[in-house]
């Protein structure tokens, strides 16, 4: 049974480490004709990020929003639903959470699991609205989660110039600073990595196991390949899909917690830069094994920290990082799209065994 | 070289091989004659599908020659292949349902009028070509709306509109009524009589002993007899195929029916068509099979899904040991004993991309012995997966094989071994054996015997006489969504009888 994890894991990060090592190598291409001394520049962009100690801590630091909202994607797309929401349950989760650890005094470490159970809980309430109206109405969650990003980010945009306002009024919307009883153990000082990326990791195992190894994520699984047959063996695939939702937007509003609590150790306003949304990415370059998620999210810190790298102390301007972003972003959903699409054509072409052996 | 002597097409000791091992063909010759119905037989599995592929081209042969017309093909890619005047008609339909029939036709190479689509022409053609072909078929119709039998014809034409003269039929008659099979079967016959040479893939020996010339059978990749059909019978190529002697299960018809399971009262659904039920009655008693007989689209779907509870009734009750199951959901009525196998077995029967195993499990994997206090115990469920593959000779590397890597018969295997595994109270069968092949066919019809036999009332649906004739102690023939006849003594039903009653109110 182990051997069948392994080689499934194997299959995913084969296909995964194809699209890297292409985008990489575009972007190696890029910087090399870009720059006058391109070998320090090459060697910036690709070891920079793991040159010494603070650099790697800075790095894993980096990719732990990434293994959050990751994992939200790839838990909703395994049950079947489309949750392009993390980005507002993110905020919401940071909104809530910095609340709770600002307003209610508590004893040290209770501070935090209060804090993170109230992101959670944030995230999946936001969740639960395109959940249930996609489970139940037919709605379409796509539209609805993406629009409800906006509600989400101006919610969080309002409280902070006003009920969560830092009362030293610097001048630009943030909350006060968290008190020290609620921040995140640092692991590598002195650089910012903190305890969220070893939660975010369990967090993914956890989420794993539950998918394989219990009745419960069967249910959700079997659900997310076909609803029509789920609900013909006695399934209840809308419920599922509630379900999912609510996992997914637990795990995204949770990731929006502790990067507060962890990284910014406050509140801004618009303190995300994209994580919700490079969530998809990440997830659909591992195909959704949530394994393989923190080995994707830390490969795109890697990238974006080598172009902050190669920027300090080479000639090429950051922006080339656009291009490897771009590239991936291509190669992924291409990768994703015909995936899709043999997906949908086997039933035709599965006369003989499949020799792409690809379950 | 003369055209009486040259095969139009001739594959020569083809093997091949998979990447991963598998040997799908192994030293396989097939040589196919000008205005020759060469029939391929084989089991689910034995290679038939891989051999058509690499002579249309979408399989590149591990060893072996491809010739066509006598000359050797370099490279044989599909395009190459239908430039060669080769055609295939596949199993599932590859045709747009929103256009319309000359549409559809000349999809890929349109005829145009300063760039523009030129209908005029393209409803010519589909004319010229049906008259030609005797096919004939109308040109404005919408494709969405035609029936089974029809699309096929269709994707016939397609595949002579771009000359061909070797047509790969594979499969042809599995989803067509007796009646459209014997349209289609006139088609091919006719087709022959201009030289076209037809390769055609099928399971049903009946097909066979009516048109083919020659008959191929293969098992395991490998040409298992290769016979005139003048000089052979259907227990001949049985045996062939499987490999052994099939049995044929015989109803005991001495049996006592018990109680009354199952009961439909004045079911009526709503929908548009001839599918709705307008009324129907029955009461199937335990150790029971009723076999439901009527053309497609008759009342079958609605009449099987009103009692799993997959579609709502407008009016009537369906009641199990005088319960009704009015308001109770699929989930409920699967654990009240309602054994369902789906007559679309891609689309509802299997989760395609989950594993064999997890699929067998599907509607029980919660309850013991596959899980306890939440966690699922692998062990249990791989053990009971492989017995059921080992019951039903499901061909598939492991269990945790995904099932949309399995043929379509095995496929089915899946379904029904999860349908009728444990003591089912009422068994609805849609098409069983649709698609799969002799000795799985066999098994299937002993299993639902067994079940009946366990206690079960069992409804067969089908469109095969035949199979009704066989497994069925009683035959009612849906018609219109209503019931237009009752055989209490099914092998005394004749075709013409059933079929007068099936066309009553259709014609």
């Amino acid at each position: 049974m182990t051997g069948r994890v392994a080689r499934l894991v194997a299959s995913d990060a084969v296909g995964a480490l194809i699209v890297v090592l292409a985008a990489v190598a575009i972007g190696v291409a890029v910087v090399a004709l870009l720059s006058d001394e391109p070998a320090a520049a090459v060697d910036a962009m690709l070891t920079g990020p793991f040159d010494g100690r603070y650099q790697i801590g800075s790095t894993l630091a980096r990719a732990t929003p990434f293994i959050f909202t990751g994992a939200a994607l790839a838990l909703s797309f395994r049950v079947g639903v489309f949750n392009l929401g993390a980005e507002g349950q993110l905020y919401l989760g940071a909104a809530a959470g910095t609340a709770v650890a600002i307003r209610i005094d508590l004893a040290g470490p209770l501070t935090i699991v209060l804090a993170t159970v109230a992101g959670a809980l944030a995230g999946a309430a936001w969740a639960a609205i395109p959940g249930a109206l996609r489970a139940y109405a037919g709605a379409n969650e796509i539209v609805m989660t993406l629009m409800l990003n906006f509600v989400a980010i101006l919610f969080v945009g309002w409280l902070l110039s006003g009920p969560l306002a830092d009362p030293a009024r610097v001048g630009f919307p943030q909350s006060e600073s968290i008190p020290d009883d609620g921040r995140l153990p640092r692991l590598l000082e002195p650089s910012n990595l903190h305890l969220g990326f070893v939660i975010a990791c369990v967090g993914c195992l956890v989420l794993h196991v539950a998918l394989t190894r219990t009745s419960w994520g069967l249910g959700l699984r079997l659900s997310g390949e076909n609803a029509e047959f789920a609900t013909y063996v006695g399934l209840r695939p809308e419920r599922s899909m509630l379900v999912g939702m609510l996992c997914s937007g637990a795990a995204a509003g949770m990731g929006g917690i502790v990067h507060i609590l962890g990284d910014q150790l406050r509140l801004l306003d618009g303190f995300s830069a994209s994580y919700g949304f490079i969530g998809i990415l990440i997830a659909l370059l591992v195909r959704n094994n949530l394994l393989l998620v923190p080995v994707a999210a830390v490969f795109y810190s890697w990238v974006i920290s080598g172009a902050q790298v190669m920027e300090e102390t080479t000639d090429v301007p950051r922006e080339v990082v656009s291009v490897v972003q771009g590239v991936l972003f291509l190669l992924v959903t291409a990768t994703a799209v015909t995936t899709y699409l043999r997906r949908r054509s086997t039933p035709q072409s599965a006369q003989t065994l499949d020799p792409v052996g690809a379950a | 070289m003369s055209h009486a002597t040259t095969p139009l097409a001739e594959l020569s000791a083809i093997t091949k091989v998979y990447p991963n091992g598998v040997v799908a063909l192994r030293g396989v010759d097939l040589r196919l004659r000008a205005g020759e119905i060469h029939a391929l037989l084989g089991e689910n599995g034995a290679g038939k599908s891989t051999l058509v592929k690499v002579l249309f081209g979408l399989e590149e042969p591990s060893d072996g020659v491809v010739r066509i017309r006598g000359h050797e093909r370099a490279s044989h890619r599909p395009a190459d292949a239908i430039a060669a005047g080769i055609g295939m008609v596949h199993q599932h339909f590859q045709l747009i349902p929103s256009l319309s029939v000359a549409e559809n036709l000349v999809l890929g190479d349109e005829p145009t009028r300063r760039g523009m689509l030129d209908r005029a022409a393209a409803r010519r053609l589909c004319i010229d070509l049906g008259e030609r072909h005797g096919i004939h078929l109308d040109p404005d119709a919408r494709v969405g709306g035609l029936a089974v039998g029809d699309k096929q014809r269709l994707e016939i034409l397609k595949a002579l509109r771009t000359g061909a003269d070797v047509l790969i039929l594979d499969e042809p008659t599995a989803v067509l009524n007796p009646h459209e099979t014997e349209r289609l079967l006139e088609t091919a016959r006719s087709l022959t009589m201009n030289g076209t040479g037809i390769v055609l893939i099928t399971h049903k020996l009946k097909e066979v002993m009516a048109i083919a010339d020659v008959v191929t059978v293969l098992r395991g990749g490998q040409i298992v007899a290769h016979v005139d059909r003048a000089d052979t019978t259907i227990d001949e190529l049985a045996v062939a195929m499987v490999g052994r002697d099939v049995n044929r299960p015989t109803p005991d018809r001495e049996r006592m029916p018990g109680d009354i399971v199952l009961e439909i009262t004045g079911a009526r659904t709503s929908g548009p068509g001839r599918g709705r039920l307008r009324g129907v009655d029955l009461a199937l008693r335990s150790g029971e099979i009723l076999g439901v007989a009527g053309v497609e689209g008759n009342g079958q779907d609605d009449l099987i899904e009103v009692v799993a509870g997959l579609r709502p009734l407008a009016a009537g009750d369906v009641t199990i040991d005088g319960e009704t199951l009015r308001r109770r959901s699929p989930r409920e009525r699967r654990r009240a004993g309602v054994a369902h196998i789906a007559a679309d077995r891609m689309t509802r029967g299997a989760a395609l991309h989950a594993s064999v195993a997890d699929n067998f499990v599907a509607d029980r994997f919660s309850r013991r012995p596959f899980s306890r206090r939440g966690w699922l115990r692998r062990r249990a469920i791989d053990a009971a997966a492989r017995d059921a593959v080992d019951r039903f000779d499901i061909r598939t590397d492991s269990v945790q094989t995904g099932v949309a890597s399995l043929s379509g018969g095995n496929i089915q295997k899946v379904v029904v071994a999860r349908e009728l595994d444990g003591v089912p109270r009422v068994v609805l069968a849609a098409h069983p054996t649709r698609g799969v092949d002799l000795g799985a066919m066999a098994r299937i019809h002993e299993e639902l015997i067994a079940a009946r036999d366990r206690g079960a009332a069992v409804v067969v649906v089908s469109s095969e006489l035949d199979e009704l004739r066989q497994v069925a102690d009683r035959i009612v023939v849906l018609s219109e969504g209503a019931i237009v006849a009752s055989f209490d003594e099914p092998t005394d039903a004749t075709d013409e009888e059933l079929g007068r009653a099936m066309a009553g109110a259709a014609a």
